[in-house]
């Protein structure tokens, strides 16, 4: 599952860059998920689960540094527990159905926070999504941490912070459509920097620093004709012909 | 162009990876005819598809090699470690194509990292010739650095001064943020074409040691001797083989076997379900 989900994201990254909002959902069970986790929690010390573990912790980390609008929608029949639930904290945003969509074969969706939730799944700033959802704010993250194991409905994950929304099922689908229709009116450009500004709070690492700096930095002076204009740099290199340099700094 | 990021050591154009006992070597011999696009990949030059086969090997020693307790990044061509990120592949390149190259290729330099941090599968980087700009950008992702002392091997940064660009893909964070280089001296290195030799480069901290050439195979078969003793990874298998990830695309939908996605091209998303354990 996560070599799908490591795949999935380099695929959509690289070849799908039109689609600008990724709409991040699960199908499964939430008891069998929930015993995933604590079969991995509890053999970690083993090289292969330790693996597994740290590969999930890349593959998020992954996520959250994807150029993408991630929304997660959190319906019935989903199993946003423990690891999966990283998914919605890693997401820019989260909504969640109260109760269940008319004639659904499935109960109402639950969120439900595991150990796998509260210290090995770092984020690139070296601190849980938890931390970093609720950075500055010690007790909150002590109040949802109590949580471990409780299976919330989308009121009491809505009250406890961990989802953005909570709607019913008459305003789930306009509140989705208005949501995504507006995101994709806005200039991709701006929405990469503004997510990526609001994806990490908190102290920076080496991780931070170097994603921050080749996403804007390097990037930037890439974009500059002093770099790649015609008579730039990366244009004449190899031709025995200096480049012609704007001298202005900014 | 269509990137395919799954690949497998039988299909590498770019790599050999060699396992003995605890020991891997991963020997970097990039092939010139082997970009994915128009451009020669010359002096052990990269593009995207060299380090999509890089990234694979990186998980499967991890996974597929559990014995395996050190890794040695190596280059094998003469006298050359490694150019770079290919600046034809740079010029022809768009902009979201290079955001997308750097980022995929710092992701795999910290996986390096945290294969050695967290997994203790240790890395060192052995460099035989010429480490320039991305080159030697890959070697700081090593726990250990060792040049050869052969009058001319260098390691460098040469961005700034020969292209007016950075090396921002982890150069200049890793030297200070890793290595300690002091960041005056780190000023000097950066705008220095022909980079830093010798003695220089173990006292300005850019390299851990640097062994004459007549010494080189057998000090750095020490050094991995010695950095496998630090690592708790079992000495015997069998590993987890990565076997290959089914996949099937069509316009609007990619079919893995545990999830899904369908693509909306008029609202401009992807619906992503996954599927959690059964």
């Amino acid at each position: 599952m996560t070599r799908s989900l490591d795949d999935a994201i380099l695929h959509l990254r690289t070849n799908e860059r039109e689609i600008g909002t990724w709409l991040l959902k699960t199908q499964g069970d939430v008891d069998v998920t929930a015993d995933h986790d604590a079969f991995l929690l509890s053999h970690v010390d083993h090289w292969a689960v330790r693996e597994i573990v740290l590969y999930i912790k890349r593959t998020l980390r992954r996520l959250d540094q994807t150029s993408r609008t991630t929304f997660t929608l959190i319906e019935p029949g989903s199993c946003f527990v423990g690891w999966l639930a990283e998914i919605a904290l890693a997401a820019d945003r989260s909504y969640m159905l109260e109760g269940t969509f008319e004639g659904s074969e499935h109960t109402e969706p639950i969120f439900q926070l595991t150990g796998m939730n509260a210290g090995p799944l770092t984020m690139d700033n070296h601190l849980t999504r938890l931390t970093t959802r609720f950075w500055g704010r010690d007790d909150a993250v002590a109040r949802v941490e109590s949580l471990v194991g409780e299976p919330l409905d989308a009121v009491e994950a809505s009250d406890a912070e961990l989802v953005t929304f909570a709607y019913d099922d008459i305003d789930w689908d306009d509140e989705l459509r208005l949501a995504i229709e507006e995101r994709a009116s806005f200039s991709p450009d701006a929405l990469t920097g503004m997510e990526a500004n609001l994806r990490f709070p908190g102290p920076e690492t080496m991780e931070t620093k170097i994603f921050g700096r080749l996403t804007a930095w390097q990037n930037w002076i890439f974009t500059r004709p002093n770099a790649s204009g015609s008579d730039g740099a990366l244009q004449r290199y190899g031709t025995g012909r200096r480049p012609d340099f704007d001298r202005k700094r900014t | 162009m269509n990137v395919d990021f799954r690949t497998h050591p039988d299909r590498y154009r770019h790599w050999h990876l060699t396992v003995t006992g605890e020991v891997a070597r991963l020997g970097m011999d990039v092939d010139e005819a082997g970009g994915l696009g128009p451009w020669e990949l010359k002096m052990n030059s990269y593009d995207l598809g060299v380090d999509i086969e890089l990234y694979d090997a990186v998980q499967r020693l991890r996974f597929e090699h559990p014995e395996v307790k050190v890794v040695v990044i190596e280059s094998l061509k003469e006298r050359i470690f490694c150019a770079g990120a290919n600046i034809k592949m740079l010029g022809c390149s768009t902009h979201p194509e290079k955001v997308n190259f750097c980022k995929f290729t710092n992701e795999t330099r910290n996986g390096i990292e945290d294969a050695s941090d967290n997994s203790q599968q240790r890395y060192l980087a052995a460099i035989n010739g010429s480490a320039a700009g991305g080159g030697y950008e890959l070697a700081l992702a090593a726990d250990h650095i060792i040049l050869v002392d052969d009058g001319t091997a260098s390691v460098a940064l040469p961005e700034v001064p020969l292209l007016a660009v950075l090396p921002g893909t982890g150069g200049l964070t890793r030297l200070l943020d890793k290595r300690f280089v002091r960041r005056d001296l780190a000023d000097v290195f950066s705008t220095v074409e022909e980079g830093i030799k010798g003695r220089k480069a173990v006292e300005w901290r850019l390299v851990d040691e640097t062994i004459p050439t007549s010494r080189f195979a057998a000090g750095v078969d020490e050094r991995l001797a010695e950095m496998a003793m630090t690592s708790d990874r079992p000495s015997e298998g069998p590993g987890i083989e990565l076997t290959p990830l089914k996949r099937e695309i069509t316009d609007t939908t990619i079919r893995y076997p545990s999830l899904e996605i369908e693509l909306d091209r008029d609202l401009a998303t992807a619906t992503i379900v996954i599927h959690g354990p059964t």
